[in-house]
């Protein structure tokens, strides 16, 4: 179970823990927010920063029919899905035995991965 | 790697063996630009983590007491994390852009002057700042992954003899939590440095060379220069600068998790 101290989480506490939280999220999503906003934007409404405006699906239109998106969609799918299925079949008994090995090998076979994702990341 | 060792120009074909020896690597790494590159991405990683790793533990601790819709905001504080960078890149020119830029209309909304946030003096802490948004819930996760297995008894014996939460913080969670710091910290310090499309899409290098960090710069000598074997030199580079730089870290962790087995 997760949680904080048990004298700590009385209903106000809790109230004040969630306004607190929805504050939070509010300023640090903020820049999230205005993107999804402008996605449903006009350009017009975008570039004069208005708050308020008339949602559209003009860009959704856009770029499903003007532009290839399903392609680069499916692509993505295509490359994301089977990687990730292969790397955890490959990750997971890797994991398992660098846990139980002894202190030796472990050490350098543990460097040695490290070192590829040291290779892997500006790529 | 072994065109490092040529002088090999994408644009003259046929240059590629032409075997120069060390020039390269004497030539790069006497250049004042990639030791500013060097800077500036050493700079970057560190301040990145610094304020990731504080604002991510304050959150974590925030997160981990109870109150309604709890998982509510854990799942949607994640969301910064999962955007692609090329995308963060894009969309943060939009809201620092000086002139129509979101937050300079928010803070012209509210009276206050715009700020000129991709200036020669701004740039750097501009691109500072959106890693930050983007890693906070990165070091968020691992710190609640930490805090969630810290032993309850401990913490309650530490009540029952009189511990201010202060105190408790400092001697039981904050040693508890230095593994996962460290862990996150490494990830971190490795991707940070690497991090290449934010920076690009956001200032292609900055004002001058500004923001212009190791990868930003192999790519300009790479793609504008077309000098293929100084940027293969570079890329050779900061594997070592990358390794000796996080080295300290993972050492530390390769040590406490030695010692832990026995």
């Amino acid at each position: 179970m997760s949680g904080g101290d048990p004298q700590q989480t009385g209903k106000t506490r809790m109230a004040a823990m969630t306004m607190l939280w929805t504050v939070i999220a509010l300023v640090y999503l903020f820049p999230y927010t205005w993107m999804v906003l402008t996605a449903f934007r006009q350009p017009v409404d975008t570039l004069a920063m208005r708050f308020v405006f008339t949602p559209t699906l003009d860009g959704f239109r856009t770029i499903f029919i003007d532009s290839n998106f399903q392609l680069y969609l499916q692509n993505s799918l295509l490359t994301a899905i089977p990687t990730t299925i292969l790397v955890l079949l490959l990750a997971a008994p890797a994991a398992y035995s660098l846990a139980h090995l002894n202190k030796r090998s472990k050490l350098f076979l543990g460097s040695v991965l490290v070192a590829r994702m040291v290779l892997a990341s500006p790529s | 790697m072994r065109a490092s060792f040529t002088a090999w120009i994408f644009t003259s074909p046929g240059s590629e063996n032409i075997y120069v020896g060390l020039e390269n690597y004497s030539d790069v790494l006497t250049s004042p630009e990639l030791w500013s590159a060097v800077r500036v991405t050493l700079i970057y990683a560190f301040a990145s983590i610094c304020c990731g790793l504080t604002l991510g533990t304050i959150f974590a601790l925030l997160l981990d007491t109870q109150f309604y819709a709890r998982s509510f905001f854990r799942s949607i504080m994640i969301i910064p994390m999962v955007i692609t960078p090329s995308v963060i890149g894009i969309f943060w020119k939009l809201l620092y852009e000086e002139d129509s830029g979101v937050f300079n209309t928010a803070l012209r909304g509210l009276g206050l002057p715009g700020f000129s946030w991709l200036d020669l003096a701004m740039a750097l802490p501009s691109i500072i700042l959106m890693d930050v948004w983007q890693t906070t819930p990165f070091f968020m996760l691992v710190i609640l992954a930490g805090l969630q297995v810290l032993d309850r008894n401990t913490v309650d014996a530490a009540r029952v003899d009189g511990a201010a939460s202060l105190q408790l913080f400092r001697y039981i969670t904050l040693p508890h939590l230095v593994p996962y710091m460290l862990i996150a910290t490494s990830f971190r310090a490795i991707a940070a440095m690497g991090d290449f499309d934010k920076i690009w899409l956001l200032t292609g290098g900055g004002p001058g060379d500004k923001t212009t960090t190791i990868t930003i710069f192999a790519y300009k000598t790479g793609f504008s220069a077309f000098d293929i074997g100084r940027t293969t030199t570079i890329a050779c580079i900061f594997v070592v600068i990358v390794l000796v730089a996080s080295s300290p870290l993972l050492i530390r962790l390769f040590r406490s998790a030695l010692e832990d087995r026995g």
